[in-house]
């Protein structure tokens, strides 16, 4: 809790903004982090992802549970300024880092979409009400970033190795 | 699998990394990954929620201390759950021990020390440069090497299809006869 403290209640904040909400769902995800412990495995992810991991999980189902999403805050802060601080000395986690060098090679508006759609918690249909995209291109960009990121993690080759086996 | 199916599962899991599923989605889900699960999605989403968030602001007190409450309620109930080998029902007398089964674990506790020195001198006598002392260190290798040996996984299942078999290696292939070992015959290291 010490160390992880910080980072869940702050991703809880931000994807729920309701302080009573965010409260209860930081509970259940350091319970379900005591529970999901054994299931860490280093060779897949850092310490910090794991825990982030299960944190938005959590309050995924909350959000899913209870039907309310947060409203972006401003499309234009977003899109002028997509995670610029990730250059600085950020230290959280090295997938993360991983992650900020892929972001780069994406278009700006692949990387809006992937701002509201991770950081802001918005469905797919919110952000193309929000910022007038047609749903099938927000579903483009949202697709095309996610693979691009997971492939610059090392992670991409899971599913073409289970294809080869299936 | 066809081309069409793996977009629908991509779609699905990305639909669950970012939004979560319905209930219709998470059986389709299920369903083509047929007991399979696969992460990687979550993990790349997480990692992309990470990039700006430095987790500032700092919990609230009150929180902090029902979560510690909660942490002290979570690890004694385990503990006692882990020194009880009943569970919950801790009061459910224990059976009493046989005759049969004192033997049984007196014979085994004698046997136990023969087999360690019998396992050690193996392993020091053999040669093959294993040690105990080896196999009982923790190794921990980095986030990096870890995926690059999982990678090579495939290629090297692939080399070690080779089957060695009568006339299957060139350099071998004229030798006949059966193949052994003396100590009297042997010249060398």
């Amino acid at each position: 809790m010490k160390a992880y403290g910080g980072l869940v209640w702050s991703i809880a904040r931000k994807m729920l903004r309701n302080n009573d909400d965010a409260e209860d769902v930081v509970q259940e995800v350091f319970i379900d982090i005591w529970k999901n412990a054994e299931r860490f495995d280093e060779a897949q992810s850092s310490e910090t992802t794991f825990v982030a991991m299960i944190a938005r999980r959590r309050i995924i189902d909350r959000i899913r549970y209870t039907s309310r999403r947060i409203s972006a805050d401003s499309l234009e802060d977003v899109t002028a300024e997509p995670w610029t601080r990730a250059d600085e000395s950020m230290q959280i986690s090295v997938e993360a880092k991983e992650a900020a060098a892929a972001m780069k090679d994406l278009r700006p508006e692949q990387r809006q979409v992937l701002h509201l759609s991770i950081v802001q918690g918005l469905s797919h249909q919110e952000i193309a009400d929000a910022t007038g995209m047609p749903l099938g291109t927000v579903k483009t960009h949202a697709r095309r970033g996610i693979l691009q990121a997971r492939e610059f993690l090392g992670l991409g080759k899971n599913l073409d190795e289970k294809e080869a086996t299936a | 699998m066809t081309e069409n199916t793996d977009q629908v599962l991509i779609d699905l899991l990305i639909k669950q990394a970012t939004e979560g599923l319905t209930d219709v989605e998470q059986a389709e889900l299920d369903r083509l990954e047929r007991g399979r699960h696969d992460n990687t999605f979550d993990v790349t989403v997480s990692a992309i929620s990470l990039i700006d968030e430095r987790g500032e602001e700092p919990m609230p007190s009150h929180l902090r201390a029902n979560i510690r409450a909660a942490a002290e309620r979570f690890f004694d109930e385990r503990k006692r759950q882990s020194f009880s080998p009943l569970g919950r029902d801790e009061h459910k007398p224990l059976p009493r021990s046989s005759f049969p089964n004192w033997l049984g674990w007196a014979v085994a506790a004698c046997g136990l020390p023969s087999s360690c020195s019998e396992f050690l001198f193996h392993t020091s006598s053999a040669g093959t440069g294993f040690a105990l002392a080896e196999l009982l260190r923790p190794r921990r290798k980095s986030l990096r090497s870890q995926r690059s040996d999982k990678n090579s996984w495939p290629r090297r299942l692939t080399c070690s299809k080779r089957v060695v078999t009568k006339g299957s290696m060139t350099e071998i292939s004229d030798v006949t006869g059966d193949i052994v070992w003396s100590d009297s015959e042997q010249k060398g290291m």
